[in-house]
């Protein structure tokens, strides 16, 4: 699936990659660490396979990050 | 040589050994008494002391009012519950210039409307760790930790951290490391590649007595680092299961499970309650969605969901809550600073395994807090699981506002869980034996084996104590701080399932000690008469006390013995221990 939204590096559990996407859901974003460092604060199009998967998080759905694009 | 007979014929004296047990006995009792009223004895007005708080004062007024200095804390006490407060009474905690306390006290103290004023203590406990940042983890102060240790600090339980795995940073001992399983990669390395686990294992047990570091609840526990989430902190239900599985089957007692999903998975479910019946705790952070909605597998019945509260005992904002959370801990709350995280040693990055302090945040920080608590009051000898989360949640501490969704039973107070054993239970089960021992001597007397005038001598009294585990009460002096002593501080009944496999439960749990001590103490014709004969008996009346405190207290696991049938098993053990007892009274030598 492909979300649009803003990559934010929330302070929980010693940092969390979240999506907060345009459809108003907050996604926990799993893998490609260093391509979000480089997204942080700002728009992107994240293209990825969504989970009710368990992790740190615990704080929404999970996407696994495949592609991501600045927009 | 054990009954002091009124008529003074057949023994002059008693030996020194008696008397000295004598002493030791009252002295011990004086202490206990001492320890038990110290809290009740009214204390001379608190002054400036070497204890005191630099720069903190506390004042009690009428009306808030100016007040010299700047108000760091304020608390209204209006729920009168004695109907003795004529109004309102408030209570503000003071910043002063450090230097100017005691002219500012005593010019509060002149004033009309103040009730009082004192300075702020620093609360010592008998064992302080000697970790340098020890003083900047306000959560494991707030967790009750340090009283704790006075009584235990986690020996010979131990905790598995089911998380990104645990990597062996210095300031974790490594001797207390034991074998785990990596589900990820699946091998036996379950080193941590992220960060996550090892802060969480940390807050478990980091330890303390190495000049080094911060310190963990339980600190000399033993840590099993089962590693099921990968590297970016996430992971599948099956190998989450599989987890919890692996680390019941291999000892562990309490399972720490940090993590969470809104999936209500089967396999899971049916893993932790598999866990729970094969007697460990199994403690989940409630979630971090800052809403309503208690994650999995906080939410499965068999789970004690943690919910996390920051510096002042207020729910995070980040955390989920629910009617599944039992109890709230210390979580943190970064919105109030960097320093109002959590503290602990971890990864300063998953992928270069550099060691560095770091303050967290997360349901995942508040969750250790608890099993770490857990692991306490299992080492006292408590092994139901449900005995465990009875304690835990029967001692929480009163939360800011009143909500069983947000804080469960209330926020952690390691402290109070772990007096309530090693104080209130240890009462109990020295009141059962003296009344088994009561019953026993009166029967005696009637059917003619005890004459008047006769009584049990000191070495009955002395094994009478020990059965019942009265050394407990001795605990908070000096069991944990000599580790090797700290066996003292559970019942003789409780030590094979803490030394031995768990199977050899079943020899402390039951009357089999006192019943193959008693055989060779029947073999004289008057088996009150010999001193063992006496020690035994005053042992079998103190097991009973135990076995009996147990029973109704539900305060036992064993293997393969069914939840329904454990008290029964006990009651038995303690009826048979205390006709042991009885029967040492005999003037008829055993054939």
């Amino acid at each position: 699936m492909k979300v649009t939204g803003t990559v934010e590096l929330v302070d929980l559990e010693g940092g969390l990659w979240r999506l907060n996407g345009d459809d108003g859901k907050r996604y926990t974003l799993i893998g490609a660490r260093n391509k979000l460092e480089s997204a942080k604060g700002t728009r992107v199009e994240v293209e990825g396979s969504l989970d009710e998967g368990f992790g740190i998080g615990m704080s929404g759905p999970q996407l696994r990050v495949q592609k991501l694009r600045k927009i | 040589m054990l009954f002091n007979m009124s008529a003074g014929t057949l023994r002059a004296r008693p030996g020194l050994g008696e008397r000295l047990l004598v002493a030791v006995l009252a002295a011990g009792a004086v202490f206990a008494l001492g320890l038990a009223g110290c809290s009740r004895t009214p204390a001379p007005v608190v002054e400036m002391s070497a204890d005191a708080v630099p720069g903190l004062i506390e004042v009690e007024l009428r009306d808030p009012a100016a007040l010299p200095g700047k108000v760091v804390d304020q608390e209204e006490q209006e729920d009168d519950l004695y109907g003795d407060m004529l109004s309102s009474e408030y209570t503000f905690e003071l910043e002063v210039e450090p230097g100017t306390e005691a002219a500012v006290l005593a010019q509060l103290r002149a004033r009309e409307d103040v009730i009082w004023a004192e300075p702020v203590l620093r609360y010592q406990g008998l064992w302080v760790p000697d970790d340098p940042d020890f003083s900047r983890q306000w959560h494991l102060k707030a967790a009750g930790a340090e009283r704790a240790w006075d009584a235990t600090r986690g020996e010979g339980v131990t905790v598995a951290v089911i998380d990104t795995g645990i990597y062996p940073v210095d300031d974790l001992d490594p001797g207390r490391i034991v074998k785990g399983w990596n589900f990820v990669g699946k091998n036996d390395d379950a080193r941590d590649d992220h960060a996550h686990g090892t802060h969480v294992a940390g807050t478990v047990a980091q330890s303390t007595g190495n000049g080094k570091g911060v310190a963990g609840m339980a600190p000399q526990a033993r840590l099993m680092p089962i590693k099921v989430l990968s590297a970016s902190g996430s992971g599948t239900s099956h190998d989450i299961a599989e987890g919890i599985r692996f680390a019941v089957d291999h000892g562990a007692r309490v399972l720490n499970l940090s993590l969470g999903g809104g999936g209500r998975s089967l396999a899971m479910e049916s893993a932790v309650a598999y866990a729970r019946r094969r007697g460990a705790v199994v403690v989940c952070a409630a979630g971090n969605s800052g809403s309503r909605g208690v994650s999995y597998p906080a939410a499965y019945r068999d789970a004690f969901a943690v919910s996390a509260v920051g510096p002042q005992g207020r729910l995070a904002p980040y955390s989920s809550f629910g009617p599944e959370v039992a109890i709230a801990a210390p979580g943190g709350d970064k919105s109030q600073g960097e320093e109002a995280g959590v503290l602990q040693q971890t990864l300063a990055d998953g992928s270069t395994r550099e060691a560095a302090f770091r303050w967290f945040q997360g349901t995942s920080m508040a969750t250790p807090h608890v099993a770490g608590a857990a692991a306490l009051v299992m080492s006292l000898g408590v092994s139901a699981p449900s005995a465990v989360e009875g304690l835990l949640t029967s001692t929480a501490k009163d939360a800011p506002e009143n909500s069983a969704e947000r804080y469960g039973a209330g926020l952690l107070d390691a402290a109070a869980a772990v007096r309530k054993v090693t104080l209130w239970w240890g009462l109990w089960r020295l009141a059962f034996a003296l009344l088994g021992a009561w019953f026993a001597i009166q029967h005696a007397r009637s059917l003619g084996q005890l004459r008047a005038g006769e009584k049990p001598g000191a070495l009955f009294w002395a094994g009478l104590g020990v059965g019942a585990g009265a050394l407990a009460l001795l605990a908070p002096i000096a069991a944990e701080r000599i580790s090797l002593l700290s066996f003292l501080a559970l019942p003789p009944a409780a030590w094979p399932q803490r030394y031995l496999p768990p199977v050899a439960g079943y020899l402390g749990w039951s009357a089999l000690v006192p019943f193959a001590l008693a055989f060779p103490a029947r073999l004289s014709s008057r088996p009150m008469r010999s001193a063992f004969g006496g020690l035994v008996a005053g042992l079998a009346f103190g097991w009973a006390g135990v076995l009996l405190h147990a029973a109704l207290w539900r305060t036992v696991a064993l293997p393969w013995m069914p939840a329904l049938l454990m008290p029964l098993w006990l009651l038995a053990g303690a009826v048979v221990a205390w006709a042991v007892g009885r029967g040492l009274f005999t003037r008829e030598p055993l054939r």
